[in-house]
C-alpha cells in the first residue's frame, strides 16, 4: 500500500476545518494500531462516507479521488441515477446518485454534498456522498452479510456490513454492472 | 539581390516540381492503358503521354533541370515514333519506360547520383530499331545532344531540335507559364483561411437575423404606444377646449405632447422603412453568403481520383517486385472529399494495398494450384455512403485472414488468455489485426509484416472521425470497408439557451433562426409546423422534446425558432434564446455515458462550464415518434405574440363560465381555476399574460393571491383584475393595496369594460 499516494488523491482542501480535525485525530488514534495491524487477519482500505444520513464505505482501491461537487450540469436523456457530469481539471466525469440503487431518501443537493471518484475496471465516474468521514482499515473477517430484508439492487451492491454498523458496498460490481452504463437504446441514423 | 534571387529560384522549382508531378501522372496512366490493352490503337492513344512529355521536357529547361530534360528529350522520340506507327510498343519497351519514369521521380525528387546514360542509350537502341530513315535522322542531333546542352543554351538550336516533333504539336514552349487553363493551384494555408472566414459569415447571417427580430419588436412596442395615445387623443382634445385657470402651462404641456407625438411618429415611419430595406438586404445577403459558402466548401473539395490516380503504376511495381500479378480496377474516384482529410487517409489507404498485394494475393502458382486466375483481383470501390460521408471498399481475392492464425499470435504475443479467446467468434478474432504489434505474415519483408500498420491505420481513419473494418473469409478474399467523411471542419456550435440551461446545436446543420407569430404556424393532426421556404417543417420546443421543461417557461425573451437540417429533413425548435456561436471542441461524457440520448457530446467553455452539444438527429426523432398532444401545440401557439392567455379565479360556476365565454369570444385563450390556491399552483405551472380574480373564494382569497404573486419574483409584473361584488372603498383600497391593476364592481360589470381593461393591460402592462 503507497500511503503517500492514497493520501495526496484525497481532496483534502474539500474538508471543513471541523472535518479535516476529525480526520487529525482519526489518523492519530489509527496511527497506533498500525502495530496492531498485524493482527487483523484480512485488513481493507475503506474510505467511509455519508448517505442519506447513513453509514456507507467504499474500497480505497477503487477510489481516485474526493473532490468537492461544483458546476453540475444535468443532462436531459440520462436515467434517473445519472445527476448530471463535472469537469475535474479538464476530464468530463459522470455523477451518479447512489441513493436510487440504496432506495435512500434525496434530500437534493447540498453545499455539503462532496463527490467520490471512482476508477477501476476499465471504468470511471463519480458517486456523490452527504459527508466523507474519512479512510480507516477494517477486518474483512468482521464483515457480515447484508441483512436478508434488502431486495434487487439494495443488495447487489452491497458487499456487507461491518459493525458500526458501516455498509461495504461492493466498487467492483458498481463499475462493471450494466445497470449503470447509459447507452441509450435510441436508434441513431 | 542574390537572396532574392535564391528565393525565385526555389519557389520555381517547387512550381515545377508539381506541374512534373502532374505530366509524369498523365504519362503513367497513358502508358498503363496502353500496357494492360495490347488491343488498343498505340500510335492514337500514345497522343496525351507525347504531350505531357512535351511539356515536361519544356519546363524542366526553362528551370535549368537538364538531366531531366535529356531524359524527356529521349523518351518523346521514343513516344513520337509510336506515335508515327513505326513502333509498337511490347512488354520490355513498358518496362523500360517504367524504369525511365521512376528515374524521372528520382531526379525530381532531388536525388542526384541516378544516372541516365544507360537507359538513353536503350531508348535510342529501341528507336534505332524501330528503323526508318526519320528515325535514323533525328538520333544523330539526339546523340550530340549532351554536348548541345552543355554549353548555355542557345535558343535556335534548341528548335531545330524540337521542331520535327513539333510540327504537329500546337503547344509552343511555354516554360513554367505554362498552366492547365482550367484549373490554378491556391496554397492550403489560404484556402484554409477563405475556409474558416465563410465560417464566420454563417455566424453573422444568424446574428443579423436575430437583431432585425429586434428591430420588429420594437416596432410592435411602437404600435403599443399609438395604441395607448389615440386612447388618450379624446382628453387632450377635451383638455384643449376646457377653460383653465392656468391655461399657460397647459398649453406648454399640450404643446409638448404635440412635439412628442410628431417626433415618434416620424422615428416609426423611419424605423418601418428602415425595417423593410434591412428585410431585402437580409433576404439578399442570404442567398450570396448561402451561394459563397457552398462553393468554398466546393473549393475544398477534390475528386479521390487525384489520390487513386498513382495507384495503378505502385501497384503494378509492388506486384512485379513480388512475382504476382494483379488485376487492379477503381470506381466511384470521381466522388469528391475533403483535401484535408484525403491527405490523411492517403497513407491508411496505401498500407491496406500494400497488405492486399503482400499478405493477400498468392503467387500465381499457389492461385492456379487452387483453381483461381492467376492473375489476383484487387478492387477500391468508393461511394457516397450518406450526407457526409463516403465509403471506400478495399477488396482483394487472395487467401483472407485466418483467425485462427491471428488468434494464435494474438495469444502468443500476450494480448489475450485463452480463456479470453474462447469468448470470441470469428468476427472478433480477425478484428484483433487492428491490435498494434500483431503480425500474420511470416516474413516481414519492407512494405508490412512489421505489424504496426493496421493499429495506425485505424488510429489515423479515427482521427478524421471514421471508421474501418474488416470482413474476410478464407480463400476468398478480405474487405476492408472504410467510412470517410466528406469535410473536416473546425466545429462550430451556436449556443442556445433553453429552460435556463445552455445547449450547443452544430453550427453546419443551422438553416436559418426565425421569430415568428403565432399565425406562421399550423397545426396538422395534432402538430405543430411553420411554412419555410414553401416547405412544412415541424416544429417544437427543445424544451419539452428534451424532457427539461418545468412548464414556467418565461416567455418574457422572445422565442426564437431554429431551422435545422437533419439527415430526414428539416425541423424547427424554439429555444429561448440565442447566446452566439463558437467553436468548440467537442468531448466524450466519459466511460460511464458510452450513449446518451440527444447528446452527441459536451464542450468546455472558459474551463469551468460545461455546455452539453445536441445530436439533432435524435431530437428530429423525437419529434417525429412523439405524437404532439393538442395542449402543448396550444401552449406554443399561445406562448408567441398574438393570442394572449388569461388565467380566471373565480368560485361560482356561472360567473367563471360567463367570464370564459365573453374572453374567449374576444379572442383570448382562457384557462381556469376554482380558487385562489388552485389559480397560484396553476401560474406557477406555465405562464399567463394576465388574471382575472374573484375576491371573496375559499381557501384562498382574491387579495391573498395577488399578494402572493405580486411576491412571486417572475410574476411581480403579471397584470391581475379584482372582480367583486364587494363595492366599499376600503376593498377598493385593499385591493389597489395588495398590488392589483384594477378593481371591477360585480354590480356594474359591463362586458366592454372588462375588455377595454384587459386591453389595456395586456398591450401597456406587458
Amino acid at each position: 500500500m503507497n500511503w503517500e499516494e492514497k493520501e495526496s488523491n484525497v481532496d483534502t482542501s474539500a474538508l471543513t476545518d471541523y472535518e479535516s480535525g476529525l480526520l487529525k485525530e482519526r489518523a492519530k488514534s489509527l496511527a497506533v494500531p498500525f502495530i496492531t495491524d498485524s493482527l487483523q487477519q484480512n485488513p481493507i482500505d475503506i474510505l467511509e462516507f455519508f448517505l442519506s444520513g447513513e453509514r456507507y464505505a467504499l474500497p480505497m482501491q477503487y477510489v481516485r479521488e474526493v473532490t468537492l461537487l461544483r458546476h453540475l450540469s444535468p443532462l436531459p436523456g440520462t436515467p434517473d441515477f445519472i445527476l448530471g457530469i463535472i469537469n475535474v481539471r479538464g476530464k468530463i466525469i459522470s455523477v451518479t446518485d447512489l441513493r436510487v440503487f440504496f432506495h435512500l431518501p434525496r434530500k437534493g443537493l447540498s453545499d455539503y454534498n462532496k463527490i467520490i471518484i471512482l476508477s477501476g475496471k476499465g471504468m470511471e465516474y463519480a458517486v456523490l456522498a452527504d459527508q466523507v468521514a474519512g479512510v480507516k482499515s477494517m477486518d474483512l473477517n468482521l464483515l457480515s452479510h447484508p441483512p436478508d430484508i434488502l431486495r434487487g439492487t439494495e443488495k447487489d451492491f452491497l458487499s456487507g456490513v461491518f459493525p458500526g454498523p458501516v455498509i461495504l458496498i461492493n466498487a467492483e460490481l458498481l463499475l462493471t454492472d450494466k445497470r449503470l452504463i447509459v447507452q441509450s437504446s435510441a436508434i441513431r441514423i | 539581390m542574390a537572396l532574392q534571387d535564391d528565393e525565385f529560384l526555389a519557389r520555381l522549382l517547387q512550381t515545377f516540381s508539381e506541374e512534373a508531378t502532374d505530366h509524369i501522372q498523365t504519362i503513367v496512366s497513358g502508358i498503363l492503358v496502353l500496357e494492360q490493352n495490347p488491343e488498343k490503337n498505340q500510335s492514337e492513344e500514345i497522343e496525351p503521354v507525347y504531350r505531357a512529355c512535351h511539356s515536361l521536357k519544356g519546363a524542366a529547361r526553362a528551370v535549368g533541370l537538364r538531366e531531366i530534360e535529356t531524359l524527356c528529350q529521349n523518351l518523346e522520340t521514343l513516344f513520337s515514333v509510336v506515335r508515327k506507327k513505326e513502333l509498337i510498343l511490347q512488354n520490355e519497351d513498358f518496362d523500360l519506360i517504367h524504369q525511365v519514369i521512376g528515374v524521372l521521380e528520382q531526379m525530381l525528387g532531388g536525388n542526384r547520383s541516378v544516372s541516365s546514360v544507360t537507359l538513353i542509350k536503350q531508348i535510342k537502341e529501341k528507336v534505332a530499331a524501330s528503323g526508318g530513315p526519320v528515325v535514323q535522322f533525328r538520333s544523330v542531333p539526339v546523340s550530340q545532344e549532351p554536348e548541345v546542352l552543355e554549353k548555355p543554351p542557345s535558343l535556335p538550336s534548341e528548335k531545330d531540335i524540337a521542331k520535327p516533333i513539333e510540327e504537329s504539336d500546337s503547344v509552343s514552349f511555354q516554360g513554367i507559364t505554362k498552366v492547365p487553363a482550367s484549373s490554378i493551384r491556391i496554397s492550403e494555408e489560404r484556402l484554409k483561411n477563405l475556409y474558416s472566414t465563410a465560417d464566420d459569415l454563417l455566424s453573422y447571417r444568424l446574428s443579423s437575423g436575430s437583431r432585425l427580430s429586434d428591430l420588429k419588436m420594437l416596432s410592435q412596442r411602437l404600435q403599443a404606444w399609438r395604441w395607448s395615445l389615440n386612447r388618450i387623443e379624446g382628453d387632450i382634445a377635451l383638455i384643449r377646449r376646457m377653460d383653465l385657470q392656468n391655461p399657460e402651462s397647459v398649453n406648454r404641456v399640450l404643446a409638448f405632447i404635440d412635439n412628442t407625438r410628431d417626433m415618434i411618429s416620424g422615428c416609426e415611419t423611419e424605423l418601418s422603412a428602415g425595417i423593410r430595406t434591412m428585410n431585402q438586404d437580409q433576404n439578399e445577403m442570404d442567398t450570396v453568403i448561402t451561394g459563397l459558402i457552398e462553393s468554398i466548401r466546393e473549393v475544398v473539395l477534390i475528386p479521390v481520383s487525384s489520390l487513386t490516380d498513382t495507384y495503378p503504376r505502385m501497384i503494378r511495381d509492388i506486384a512485379k517486385e513480388q512475382n504476382k500479378e494483379i488485376n487492379f480496377s477503381v470506381s466511384g474516384d470521381e466522388v469528391e472529399i475533403d483535401r484535408r482529410v484525403l491527405d490523411i487517409i492517403r497513407d491508411p489507404l496505401l498500407h491496406l494495398i500494400r497488405n492486399a498485394i503482400d499478405h493477400g494475393i498468392e503467387s500465381p502458382e499457389k492461385r492456379t494450384a487452387q483453381g483461381k486466375n492467376l492473375k489476383g483481383k484487387l478492387s477500391v470501390q468508393i461511394e457516397h455512403h450518406r450526407a457526409n460521408q463516403i465509403r471506400i471498399r478495399i477488396s482483394d481475392d487472395g487467401q483472407g485472414i485466418d483467425p485462427e492464425k491471428i488468434s494464435a499470435s494474438a495469444v502468443s504475443k500476450g494480448f489475450l488468455s485463452k480463456d479470453e479467446l474462447s469468448e470470441l467468434d470469428d468476427k472478433e478474432k480477425t478484428r484483433l489485426i487492428f491490435k498494434s504489434g500483431l503480425s500474420t505474415a511470416q516474413i516481414v519483408t519492407e512494405m508490412s509484416g512489421r505489424g504496426l500498420g493496421l493499429a495506425i491505420v485505424q488510429e489515423k481513419i479515427n482521427q478524421v472521425g471514421g471508421s474501418v473494418h474488416v470482413t474476410s473469409n478464407v480463400q476468398q478474399g478480405t474487405v476492408f470497408t472504410l467510412k470517410i467523411p466528406v469535410s473536416l471542419a473546425t466545429f462550430r456550435g451556436v449556443m442556445v439557451y433553453t429552460e435556463n440551461r445552455p445547449f450547443f446545436i452544430p453550427l453546419k446543420q443551422i438553416i436559418r433562426v426565425l421569430n415568428p407569430e403565432s399565425s406562421d404556424l399550423s397545426t396538422i393532426e395534432g402538430r405543430m409546423f411553420i411554412s419555410y421556404e414553401e416547405e412544412m417543417i415541424p416544429v417544437g420546443f427543445l424544451g419539452s422534446i428534451l424532457g427539461i421543461s418545468n412548464g414556467t417557461s418565461d416567455d418574457n425573451e422572445g422565442h426564437s425558432l431554429v431551422i435545422v437540417k437533419c439527415f430526414n429533413g428539416k425541423i424547427g425548435v424554439f429555444v429561448q434564446r440565442i447566446a452566439g456561436a463558437e467553436e468548440i471542441v467537442i468531448r466524450s461524457l466519459g466511460p460511464q455515458l458510452k450513449e446518451v440520448r440527444f447528446i452527441s457530446g459536451v464542450a468546455i467553455l472558459n474551463s469551468t462550464m460545461v455546455v452539453p452539444v445536441l445530436h439533432m438527429e435524435d431530437v428530429a426523432n423525437a419529434m417525429q415518434g412523439q405524437m404532439q398532444s393538442d395542449y402543448q401545440a396550444r401552449e406554443t401557439t399561445l406562448s408567441l405574440p398574438g393570442k394572449r392567455k388569461i388565467l380566471v379565479a373565480e368560485d361560482s360556476i356561472t360567473s367563471r363560465m360567463l367570464i370564459k365565454n365573453i374572453l374567449e369570444g374576444s379572442g383570448y385563450d382562457v384557462e381556469t381555476a376554482v380558487d385562489g390556491l388552485d389559480a397560484f399552483t396553476k401560474l406557477k405551472a406555465s405562464s399567463f399574460d394576465l388574471v382575472v380574480s374573484d375576491v371573496d373564494m375559499p381557501r384562498m382569497n382574491g387579495f391573498i393571491l395577488t399578494e402572493k404573486i405580486r411576491g412571486e419574483k417572475n410574476l411581480s409584473d403579471l397584470p391581475i383584475i379584482l372582480v367583486t361584488s364587494l363595492d366599499s372603498r376600503e376593498d377598493r383600497e385593499h385591493g389597489i393595496q395588495v398590488g392589483a391593476n384594477a378593481y371591477i364592481i360585480k354590480s356594474t360589470f359591463d362586458q366592454g369594460n372588462l375588455l377595454e381593461v384587459i386591453k389595456r393591460l395586456i398591450v401597456t402592462g406587458r
